[in-house]
């Protein structure tokens, strides 16, 4: 609220306006070359928090192997098995790389997500606090469907590698070809239908994710709108507003954990899914 | 929604975590969890050895106290035999010191009962001789009718 109120938040559309504008920096002609700064130092700093404390977290399971994991460790490891057990249920054969990556997606979506449950101005008031006058300063990354088509296309490249590294280009072409009809006749047909499939993939898995959170992100600023042209609660209507704000944004906030939960899992979940997809060597 | 070069940026970023995770940090999480999962393993394959040892324990000591029972139950009965025969033995040591003891006193009572009627005779005859002597006023020579007193005598 602080930065907003920095630059006095004139109307209640602007304040949502605002808020989910990024911080971006355009650096070409077209204003198809331009950075969200903020939503790529969140994804940034969250990969490295990832990668920092599940580090740490494993290097002391590693040290402390006879005794039961506590703490940050039992989220570690729990994290792992749940994810190499799901690994290992939907996939047939091996792959050094599904289970790194099904555990890196479930990670920094889930961390990206929660930053969705500190209160909406947190960040830009502590970036503020700290001397940077960022004109918006947007914190819950996967709300900005640059980060959540950036990871989902990632997915759909090394689906697309395995698929030809597994199937080899013959393989894979026959499937484009002759699946799910096997008739030369409807090879146009199956053509079609393949492509849509593929292409759905990696659309569906961004816009769920980002939908999901972005509403979430809106009902919390609409919600953080009840009080904020009341000022100070000195008054009984304006102790009430701030109050029914609070509550809602509790009970929001609780609720809003099943779903950064939730999303994580499926981006996670469905990952494994098409890459074990990609794998598979059909039969018919 | 405008999306723009975010999306390549944030490939890269994605792709570097996922490439740092697959490189350093699996094969250290596989390692550790292998090696718990086993150490868990080999606890549990511990607890069961325990579990079958103290089974097969309690089995040996349901057989050692069934082969005593058998033991004392078998004593019981070899003592129980001996006491019987002991006792039949004294019974008939009984028996036949009593009736040794009932032939010595029938043996002692004819005995007794001859002596008594030898007696008997001797003095029905010296009656029979006095009585005789009153009756005939004479002296009756024992000596001459001895014949004759002691063939009465053997008549009583």
């Amino acid at each position: 609220m602080a930065a907003a109120a920095a630059q006095g938040p004139a109307t209640v559309t602007e304040y949502i306006q605002h808020h989910l504008t990024n911080w971006s920096w355009q650096f070409g002609q077209n204003s198809f070359w331009t950075l969200n700064l903020d939503s790529l130092f969140w994804s940034a700093l969250m990969g490295l928090i990832f990668l920092v404390s599940f580090a740490i977290a494993l290097r002391t399971s590693k040290r402390d192997i006879d005794k039961p994991p506590t703490g940050f460790r039992k989220y570690a490891e729990g994290v792992v098995t749940m994810v190499d057990n799901n690994v290992k249920d939907s996939m047939h054969v091996s792959s050094p790389l599904i289970a790194p990556l099904a555990i890196t997606i479930f990670c920094l979506v889930l961390f990206m997500n929660a930053v969705d449950l500190f209160p909406v101005d947190f960040w830009s008031t502590v970036v503020a606090e700290r001397g940077f006058h960022f004109e918006h300063f947007k914190s819950v990354a996967t709300t900005d469907p640059n980060i959540t088509f950036g990871m989902a296309i990632t997915v759909f490249l090394l689906v697309q590698y395995f698929s030809f590294k597994m199937k080899g280009v013959v393989g894979y072409g026959k499937e484009f070809l002759f699946h799910p009809f096997d008739h030369w006749a409807l090879i146009p047909f199956n053509i079609v239908l393949n492509l849509v499939e593929q292409i759905a993939r990696p659309v569906s898995l961004a816009l769920r994710l980002f939908g999901n959170m972005y509403a979430g992100e809106l009902v919390m600023i609409l919600i953080g709108l009840f009080a904020l042209t009341q000022g100070w609660p000195f008054s009984f209507g304006a102790a009430g507003l701030w109050l029914l704000q609070f509550v809602l944004g509790f009970l929001w906030g609780a609720f809003h954990v099943i779903i950064v939960l939730l999303q994580a899992f499926i981006f996670m979940m469905l990952t494994i899914v098409y890459l074990s997809l990609a794998h598979q060597h059909d039969e018919h | 929604m405008n999306l723009n070069a975010t999306i390549l940026a944030q490939i890269l970023i994605f792709g570097l975590v996922i490439w740092v995770t697959m490189k350093v940090l699996w094969p250290e999480i596989t390692g550790t969890i292998q090696e718990r999962a086993k150490k868990i393993a080999e606890g549990l394959a511990a607890a069961e050895r325990g579990q079958k040892d103290l089974l097969a324990a309690e089995a040996r000591v349901e057989e050692l106290v069934k082969a005593a029972r058998e033991r004392a139950l078998t004593m019981e009965h070899q003592a129980q035999a001996r006491a019987n025969q002991i006792v039949e033995a004294a019974k008939q040591t009984a028996q036949s010191e009593a009736a040794r003891l009932l032939e010595a006193a029938h043996a002692q009572v004819a005995l007794e009962t001859q002596k008594a009627r030898d007696e008997l005779r001797g003095q029905v005859a010296a009656l029979a001789v006095s009585g005789a002597e009153k009756i005939i006023e004479r002296e009756i020579d024992p000596r001459t009718h001895a014949q004759l007193l002691d063939k009465l005598a053997a008549g009583i």
